[in-house]
């Protein structure tokens, strides 16, 4: 009896599970196939590897991958930094609106990108960042910052404050003690930051889209988009050309993914 | 109501033997305690007995139904748990009502049964709150009134007083024996508190490592402990226990510690030489046992004050004897300070010889002996 | 405080003030004057129109279309992953063997990249040549392939599908972390007491669950209020504005039309949603520190 329990338990999870792999496993194996294989079959696993659909792909996601690189890279790390100061200051310092101007730096996670959207690009434009790689990262920087923040608040607080004043009673100043103490307690926390920030800007679409025109600056998700619109019957291209983009986040997630998302489910507190 | 027999029971975890081998049996309508420190095997034994934990070796009785193998809704009994594990989202009521709820019993019927329940324990105007809103002291009625509302065969409770404050533990000490008079339940409860075991409890099981020290009841196990562990255990302040040899002179016998010499009375001294072929024993005797004097007396043995802890209503001397320490319960007329002589004599009645070795009580005084090598 | 903490206070949190002052507040303040406009374009300047944006919104077929299309998909998908995600959690409670890995797996959708996983579902529901409709053939299967992304009917479904299978993972993990996170005992004394698994989870477990309902349904939602980067490359709002939902509206109006007022007041509406949602959400979590 308990048997047969058991094994409709593992059979759901496991029906589960495959359903949460098909589409992965569609993408990859569809990636290596040849156009006249997938007309033969979707479903198979491909019989050799052929890497012309990921040549092809390359061609027109190629630089974008590296406008990707140039925007995510330095806005994660910037973004990141900046929310650690701004974390420091909440944790440890009480203000007259300390808690209002916390509550308002946070509530910027929670803005929906649509109604900044239009503005931005216009101030974009006004300013001459439009279609430039500043002009992406500064957005990106900016909402960055709320999540860091949370997160590098509830971090310090950990923090013991005895620590903090002991170092302060020896004479450090504030910059100080940030650089000799906090920081490096924080190498983790600074790392796992990180990562989060650089896989939603990394996976990011909309922002691309409003604010960069033409290959030159496009990040490499609007380019896959692009790769579906104009390559709509090669899917071995489309399925190449989102293997690679999709390939930083899914290997940061495979190294990383327990720290994130202990990381995530503690920011959301 | 039932009795529980323990049959040779052994419980494993992984290399650790939790309980090694234990046979008990409890009387139907008994007040039983688990006794002993943490990590003795006394909750994995409660736990085998609710079902909770399956044994690796022996069998459970209740009643005359052999229950080793049937899981813990069959087995009618019911559990406190220490943190009592109530159901934060429910209702006093409803966490009582609980065991009836799910076996769809009638409306009227829990309802009845629920006031009865918490007429019983006294808390019939907190029914309508949630655990949240209550004080450690009600939560645990409610736990209580959740375990006996079924009207189980056994009882069982897991450190039931250990999170209440120490003046509510006093007063839910008497509560609770009361109860169990009042219900007639067999209960087993466990304990790391020597007090509260022998003040509510019938027979207590001291247990250690797994295995049962002894079963007895109050009185046997302060009176007649089976071996070192029980006679240190029991009692407080504990027992003074010197290791000492045996040293014969002539017709007197005496102990030999440190630089000292005791000698002890005629009949305890020949006994002991009789039992003992090796010379090395330990003396145990209560502080109550001691009798300390500010002057010489007749057959009284010369020691200096180390400290003196005045206890309000009497005093824990602590003398020193070489490098052995005793601690000696006087009245508040013994005025001698630290550093000063005081003579003490003992209750030679009351004294307790242990094997050094395997720990067994090899005589106490009253001319008993216990078990010996 | 003395001067020099008070000027590193202020240094330190000089970038998010600044960034966040301009990018999300000074912004959706300009947001909420264009809206307020009946701007068509970069250039030349537009007339005020007050609320007239908002009103038109009211009459706009279109618009309406588009505001049931965005609830029956939020309350699709929510519905819809929160009950999966629960169900999946008590079902890993059971304990399984492997389940870290399991764990690891069912988070993978999350992981990918929203506009990729709108270009992988919607090659898994093309019709003629998709991957769902070539595995029912396979399965001889034939009378049950769809239209799919090409039907007006089906084309919301197919995208509330597709979310579906990217946050269940999720979910169901903040259900099993709360599940854990209740004392053993609990569940013990309701074994003593006789509660039958059912019960146990029905009438013990599953009432306290609230915590990861609220926080499930705080990302649930905001993800489906704004919903753009996977339903454009699955079906663009289409066919026929079947599956248009209030984010592709307001990108087609704004980038496409260059209905820049409207679009802007479009926006509006759901940065006003988003802040009566989730303030009382945040004004609880807050109230915990």
């Amino acid at each position: 009896m308990m048997i047969i329990r058991r094994f409709i338990l593992y059979f759901i999870l496991i029906f589960f599970a495959l359903f949460m792999l098909f589409p992965i496993y569609s993408m990859v194996t569809t990636a290596f196939k040849t156009m006249p294989e997938i007309v033969g079959s979707r479903l198979t696993p491909p019989t050799q590897l052929y890497l012309g659909a990921f040549k092809e792909a390359f061609d027109s996601i190629g630089r974008p991958l590296l406008n990707s690189v140039i925007i995510t890279l330095p806005s994660a790390l910037i973004g990141t930094f900046l929310g650690s100061l701004t974390g420091y200051v909440f944790s440890k310092f009480r203000f007259w609106g300390s808690d209002a101007l916390f509550i308002l730096i946070v509530l910027g996670m929670y803005i929906p990108a649509q109604a900044v959207l239009l503005p931005v690009v216009k101030f974009s434009a006004n300013v001459g960042i439009f279609n430039t790689y500043l002009g992406l990262i500064l957005p990106m920087i900016a909402f960055s910052i709320p999540s860091a923040t949370l997160f590098f608040r509830n971090f310090y607080m950990t923090v013991p404050t005895e620590m903090i004043e002991s170092a302060r009673v020896d004479g450090c100043g504030i910059p100080g003690i940030y650089r000799r103490i906090i920081l490096p307690l924080s190498g983790i926390t600074f790392a796992v930051s990180v990562m989060i920030n650089f896989t939603w800007i990394w996976n990011g679409f909309l922002w691309g889209l409003v604010l960069t025109q033409g290959p030159a600056v496009q990040p490499v998700m609007v380019a896959v988009n692009n790769l579906h619109g104009t390559y709509v019957a090669m899917w071995n291209v489309q399925m190449a050309g989102s293997l690679m983009a999709a390939l930083p986040t899914l290997v940061i997630y495979a190294f990383f993914g327990k720290y994130i998302t202990r990381g995530v489910l503690a920011q959301r507190k | 109501m039932s009795k529980v027999t323990l049959n040779g029971l052994t419980k494993r975890f992984g290399k650790v033997e939790a309980v090694k081998n234990v046979t008990l049996e409890i009387k139907d309508g008994e007040f039983v305690a688990l006794l002993g420190p943490s990590g003795c095997g006394k909750t994995t034994t409660l736990r085998c007995i609710a079902g909770l934990e399956k044994p690796d070796e022996g069998d459970i009785y209740i009643g005359d139904k052999m229950v080793t193998r049937l899981s813990p809704p069959d087995r009618n009994v019911s559990m406190v748990f220490q943190s009592y594990a109530l159901y934060p989202h429910m209702t006093a009521f409803d966490n009582i009502a609980f065991p009836l709820w799910i076996r769809k019993r009638p409306r009227n019927e829990i309802r009845e049964k629920v006031k009865k329940t918490a007429e019983i324990l006294e808390i019939s105007e907190f029914l309508n709150r949630k655990p949240g809103e209550l004080s450690g002291g009600q939560c645990q009625r409610v736990a209580l009134g959740r375990a006996i509302i079924r009207n189980p065969a056994v009882f069982l409770l897991d450190e039931p007083l250990a999170n209440l404050d120490a003046k509510l533990r006093i007063s839910t000490r008497a509560e609770l024996k009361r109860l169990q008079k009042q219900l007639g339940a067999t209960m087993i409860f466990v304990t790391h508190d020597q007090v509260e075991a022998m003040t509510m409890a019938e027979r207590i099981a001291v247990m250690n490592n797994g295995v049962i020290e002894q079963f007895g009841s109050t009185d046997e196990i302060y009176q007649q402990p089976a071996n070192m562990f029980v006679a240190g255990f029991i009692g407080t302040p504990a027992m003074n226990l010197i290791e000492c040899s045996l040293v014969e002179n002539g017709r007197v016998i005496s102990l030999a510690f440190n630089t000292n010499t005791l000698p002890v009375p005629d009949y305890i001294g020949r006994v002991l030489i009789k039992k003992k072929k090796s010379t090395n024993v330990v003396f145990g005797i209560r502080p109550e046992d001691i009798s300390i004097h500010e002057k010489n007396k007749p057959n009284s043995y010369k020691t200096k004050v180390y400290v003196v802890e005045p206890m309000g209503n009497e005093k824990l001397v602590t003398v020193e004897m070489g490098n052995t320490y005793l601690k000696v319960r006087t009245g508040l007329d013994f005025k001698r300070e630290m550093g000063e002589n005081a003579w003490m004599d003992f209750d030679w009645n009351k004294a307790y010889f242990f094997d050094k070795n395997t720990g067994k009580t090899i005589m106490y005084g009253l001319n008993k002996s216990a078990n010996s090598k | 405080m003395d001067r020099k903490t008070k000027f590193f206070i202020f240094l330190f949190l000089l970038p998010a003030v600044v960034g966040l002052g301009l990018y999300a507040y000074y912004f959706s303040g300009w947001n909420l004057s264009i809206s307020m406009t009946n701007a068509r374009s970069l250039i030349f300047p537009a007339e005020f129109i007050g609320l007239g944006n908002y009103g038109r919104f009211l009459v706009d077929p279109v618009f309406i279309t588009v505001v049931k299309n965005t609830a029956i998909f939020t309350v699709l998908f929510m519905g819809g992953t929160l009950l999966l995600g629960l169900l999946f959690a008590i079902l890993i409670d059971q304990g399984i063997k492997g389940e870290r890995l399991y764990k690891v797996i069912i988070l993978i959708p999350m992981a990918m990249p929203m506009v990729i996983s709108g270009v992988l579902w919607s090659w898994m529901f093309s019709p003629r040549m998709g991957v769902i409709n070539s595995l029912l053939r396979v399965l001889h299967l034939d009378f049950l392939t769809q239209p799919w992304i090409t039907s007006t009917s089906q084309a919301l479904l197919c995208v509330i599908i597709a979310y579906i299978w990217v946050f269940t993972g999720f979910v169901a993990l903040l259900y099993l972390a709360n599940i854990r996170s209740l004392p053993n005992e609990q569940s013990e004394s309701a074994r003593v007491d006789g509660a039958s698994k059912f019960q146990l989870y029905w009438r013990v477990i599953i009432p306290q669950l609230r915590p990861a309902t609220v926080m499930a349904f705080a990302v649930l939602f905001l993800n489906s209020l704004v919903a753009f980067d996977l339903v454009w490359p699955l079906t663009r709002g289409g066919p026929a504005g079947s599956s248009e939902l209030l984010g592709t509206f307001m990108y087609k109006q704004t980038f496409q039309w260059n209905f820049f007022g409207y679009g802007a007041a479009i926006a509006q509406i759901m940065f006003i949603i988003s802040v009566v949602v989730m303030v009382p959400y945040l004004y609880r979590s807050i109230r915990r520190r």
